[in-house]
């Protein structure tokens, strides 16, 4: 009944397959190298994003305007705001999609490693663009990350920083569409023998399903920018009422793209936790096929809401939008009860990735609530543009995006460096992040109702908009120290952090199968694939009830029979298969039969 | 092969009856136009796969039972490093900012970016 | 957690340390029948969300006590229950219909317009300054500290016009529970039935448009119908 060691069966390789070299990073074209670059980036965005906010909350602290004016505070939340979505909550999914959709599908590498690479240079560019405003001399973009017609046209926002914002998201833009290009390709074509479309790991069906709504959703934005640019830059009187255009054209384009971006952003965290509770909870996801359904009705209904922003405009048909919108609700409950039910009758534990897990449950439940509110328009009359809205975002996609990635830097930390993070310091890290977290957005909801509009650098005293505020700046104080215990472990574990093996948390998907880090072409062998759980199918194979429908007995029958069994399926790499055009540096994946028949 | 065409074909469906139901609770031209779209470009990759499931065996990815052994061979070839990817985004990057600064930067950044592009085309590492 | 909870208690008890919350989580006392109706549809959405929300914290509260790790056997690997998924796909289903239900009865109660307005207010937005213009009577930002002043009777109602001089604003008082954006090249209307509360209330600016957008406030005095016609004489 014992548990096969998988470390038994993974030689860890001779040396990290990462490039080595700073001109190796500027040139690699390794789906783990880009991932970890994607990740590194993104993360600097939020560092970059966090001190934003950091200097926002000190202005709104107190009433009155004491530390930045007004003109620097709306390119504070502008960019803010435009660095937290567009250069980090998509890119950080974009990152995690790139390091292990391949490892999770039994792949050698995505399918066009050159076009990834060019995905993350123009993206990293793009973000630089967009905070190169700052130095102009007007300062960046101000007219908030939606950038509504007519304030966002020349004469409402004259500077460059404006253009540099504008160029910076096409470029971004067209990075994120190439990425989810290259996601579908991947996961269409080059899944391992056996891993059928409902044996993929929830989390590759999510990067799938995110990568369907990038698709439809990045090319208007780009085509709205583009128009923006235009009316900029030659007159084009797109949204300009007196050459005949409609400003309100561009915010039917911009959440066209705006409302699926939103579950752009969170999908792959939802697919995130989906990978880490099953295996804190010893249990298969419960629900499989019911969690993929009520995943593409999210991805589906998503593209049918976008003017439940608008309901305040006059312009819209608001019960069409406020059905659809609060159809939503329904498969996203859903989820929740899957996500539970997984741990009902299991057998938990709760390491860091576990409790960044629990804290993203809380925010996210929370934070829907108040969203099923918004999507009412008798509701949202009062709420739109409120701190309401504020608050409510920050759960959604903050809680989402911030809880759900920490427990995933903590689950595949191990994965993608071969070494452990200290538990004692990501439990204090999840604790000072929950607690400043909540205080920093609950009071928001109140602020909003009471009448504070959002994106003001200033309120008026004594008008019940001073006790939230400063409880709220606070918070951030305390949400700023827990990235400390996080820089911490980060450096103890580079620095002399205990091995991970190739599993050291008991993991399903074949990640766990390879060493960590995984090898340049990532596996050496790969498990049957029998189950949505290849690896944990081997781990317990000599378990009774495991062996997914019935084939226990022959997978053991097999495994006396031949003595080839593990490792069966080897890879190899073969730098002389191919004959590249040019001088291209090419090697060939060969995925090999029976260990020893297909040497050459 | 077949639950891939299935989705793409459910999502040009969906699109469809989506932009006919905004359509009829009075939606306007822009959402209308890109609902459309999206049936369109569904439907296009839906063509795609179906074309795939008739012609081809099914592979060895999509069989319950399959072995490793099954698909043995070249899975395919992969670039290891290259020079090309940095250099169109770098290109590309300062061709738009030249929309700001100037033409002659846009040129600039144009001819590096097409330089790079021909080489990635041509393989040149 | 713990922290959770008391914020979130905290937000759910009505703000009782301010002047004009009477309304559930910091809701304006409602200055109009609109704002009544809109009132009664915030309560019913904040008692279910209340509701859903101890149900989930407490069901996962419970199973992270109740399923802690106990030995190193392997625990049942249950991999769907139909039934029970069924169920959870159909009470959020039965809810949503529930709220779909009361969302369009409070946008059908409140966004009709009627035949022949008391009074009928042209709003002009403009960066960054309010002008109410009163059909048949004065109009300018009526303001004596430089603050514009809307003024309106009691128990009548109120078609106001909206229209900007130039990017997008909001117009918003916080005490009707309702906003309408002024979209450049478009006039639109709304209706509102004042009740009887008189006093003085803020109005802002809620869509953001610019510079002085935080300080684009104006007041709202509410006041009987005698002395609307006494001022409406002295304009």
């Amino acid at each position: 009944m014992s548990e096969v060691d998988i470390d038994t069966l993974v030689s860890p390789p001779a040396r990290n397959p990462l490039p080595r070299t700073f001109l190796g990073w500027l040139t690699t074209t390794d789906h783990k190298a880009i991932g970890v670059m994607y990740a590194v980036a993104s993360f600097g965005f939020l560092l970059v994003g966090g001190a934003l906010a950091g200097m926002m909350r000190a202005e709104l602290a107190r009433p009155g305007e004491q530390f930045v004016g007004a003109a620097t505070y709306n390119q504070l939340f502008t960019i803010h705001g435009s660095a937290m979505v567009y250069l980090f909550a998509v890119p950080f999914g974009v990152a995690i999609a790139n390091y292990l959709v391949p490892l999770q599908i039994g792949a050698p590498d995505m399918a066009f490693p050159r076009l990834n690479a060019l995905s993350f240079w123009m993206y990293l560019f793009g973000g630089l663009i967009m905070l190169s405003g700052f130095i102009t001399t007007d300062g960046a973009a101000d007219f908030g990350w939606t950038a509504y017609a007519p304030l966002a046209g020349r004469a409402g926002s004259p500077g460059a920083g404006a253009d540099l914002w504008i160029i910076a998201l096409l470029l971004t833009g067209t990075a994120g569409t190439m990425s989810a290009v290259n996601t579908i390709a991947t996961i269409v074509m080059l899944r391992a023998p056996g891993m059928t479309m409902f044996r993929l790991p929830i989390l590759t069906w999510n990067l799938l399903l995110t990568a369907f709504m990038v698709l439809l959703a990045f090319p208007v934005l780009s085509a709205a920018l583009l128009m923006l640019l235009a009316s900029r830059q030659l007159d084009a009187p797109i949204f300009d009422v007196a050459g005949g255009g409609a400003p309100i054209l561009w915010q039917h384009l911009f959440w066209f793209f705006g409302h699926p971006e939103v579950y752009i952003v969170a999908l792959p965290f939802f697919g995130v936790v989906t990978e880490i509770i099953p295996v804190f909870s010893r249990r298969p996801v419960f629900g499989y096929k019911g969690l993929v359904i009520a995943t593409i009705s999210i991805s589906s209904l998503s593209t049918s809401v976008w003017a439940h922003h608008m309901f305040v405009t006059g312009d819209v048909v608001v019960e069409f939008f406020a059905i659809t919108s609060m159809l939503i609700a329904i498969p996203t409950g859903v989820k929740v009860f899957n996500w539970i039910g997984t741990m009902v009758g299991g057998s938990l534990i709760f390491p860091p990735p576990m409790l960044f897990t629990l804290g993203f449950l809380v925010t996210f439940v929370f934070g829907g609530i108040t969203g099923v509110m918004l999507a009412s328009p008798a509701l949202d009359f009062q709420a739109s543009d409120s701190y309401f809205v504020v608050g409510h975002f920050h759960y959604v996609m903050g809680g989402t995006v911030v809880f759900s990635m920490f427990a995933a830097v903590w689950f595949w930390w191990p994965k993608v460096t071969g070494r452990m993070l200290e538990d004692r310091l990501g439990r204090i890290q999840f604790w000072l992040l929950l607690v400043g977290y909540n205080a920093t957005f609950i009071g928001m909801h109140l602020l909003g109702n009471r009448g504070l509009p959002r994106r003001i650098a200033d309120y008026p005293a004594n008008a019940g908009f001073d006790d939230p505020n400063l409880l709220s700046s606070l918070g951030f104080v305390v949400m700023a120290i827990s990235f400390v215990p996080f820089a911490w472990a980060i450096v103890r574990s580079l620095r002399s952090g205990a091995s991970a093996g190739a599993d050291p948390w008991h993991g399903n998907s074949l990640e766990w199968a390879t060493s960590s880090p995984p090898p340049v072409h990532n596996f050496d062998w790969l498990p049957p694939i029998r189950s949505e759980r290849p690896v944990f199918d081997l781990r317990w194979i000599e378990h009774p009830d495991i062996g997914s429908v019935g084939e226990a007995d022959a997978w053991l029958g097999r495994q006396a029979h031949d003595e080839r069994w593990f490792p069966l399926h080897p890879w190899r790499e073969d730098g002389a298969g191919a004959e590249p055009t040019g001088s291209g540096a090419t090697k060939v994946g060969h995925r090999g039969g029976p260990a020893g028949e297909d040497e050459p | 092969m077949r639950v891939e065409a299935t989705i793409w074909t459910a999502t040009a469906v969906f699109f469809a009856a989506l932009a006919a139901l905004y359509v009829a609770v009075g939606g306007e031209a822009a959402g209308t136009s890109l609902l459309g779209i999206g049936f369109a470009f569904g439907g296009i990759i839906a063509v795609w796969l179906w074309r795939r499931v008739r012609t081809e065996p099914v592979p060895p990815e999509d069989r319950a039972a399959a072995d490793m052994s099954d698909d043995a061979g070249s899975v395919g070839t992969f670039v290891v490093e290259s020079w090309r990817p940095i250099g169109i985004a770098a290109g590309a990057a300062v061709a738009l900012v030249g929309l700001v600064v100037g033409p002659w930067l846009a040129i600039i950044g144009a001819l590096f970016a097409m330089f790079h592009l021909t080489g990635l085309v041509r393989d040149v590492r | 957690m713990t922290a959770f909870a008391v914020s979130l208690g905290a937000l759910l008890r009505s703000g009782s340390a301010g002047v004009g919350w009477r309304g559930p989580v910091g809701l304006p006392e409602p200055l109009t029948h609109e704002a009544q109706d809109l009132t009664h549809a915030w309560r019913i959405f904040l008692v279910v969300g209340a509701m859903v929300a101890v149900f989930v914290y407490l069901l996962m509260a419970f199973v992270v006590i109740r399923y802690r790790r106990r030995d190193d056997r392997l625990p049942e690997q249950v991999h769907n229950r139909i039934p029970i998924e069924i169920a959870y796909t159909v009470l959020p289903a039965l809810i949503v219909v529930g709220l779909v239900i009361v969302t369009v009865r409070a946008v059908r109660d409140t966004q009709h317009t009627t035949a022949n307005p008391d009074v009928v207010v042209d709003v002009l937005g403009s960066q960054w300054t309010w002008t109410f213009g009163y059909e048949g009577g004065p109009s300018g930002d009526g303001s004596l500290s430089g603050v514009p002043e809307l003024v309106l009777p009691v128990d009548s109602t109120v078609r106001f016009n909206v229209r900007t001089g130039d990017v997008i604003h909001s117009f918003w008082v916080p005490g009707f529970l309702y906003k309408r954006d002024l979209i450049p090249g478009e006039i639109q209307s709304f209706d509102v039935t004042t009740s009887d509360v008189t006093g003085t209330f803020e109005g802002r600016c809620a869509e953001f448009c610019g510079l002085g957008h935080a300080a684009m406030h104006f007041v709202v005095r509410i006041v009987s119908q005698d002395e609307f016609a006494t001022w409406w004489e002295q304009q």
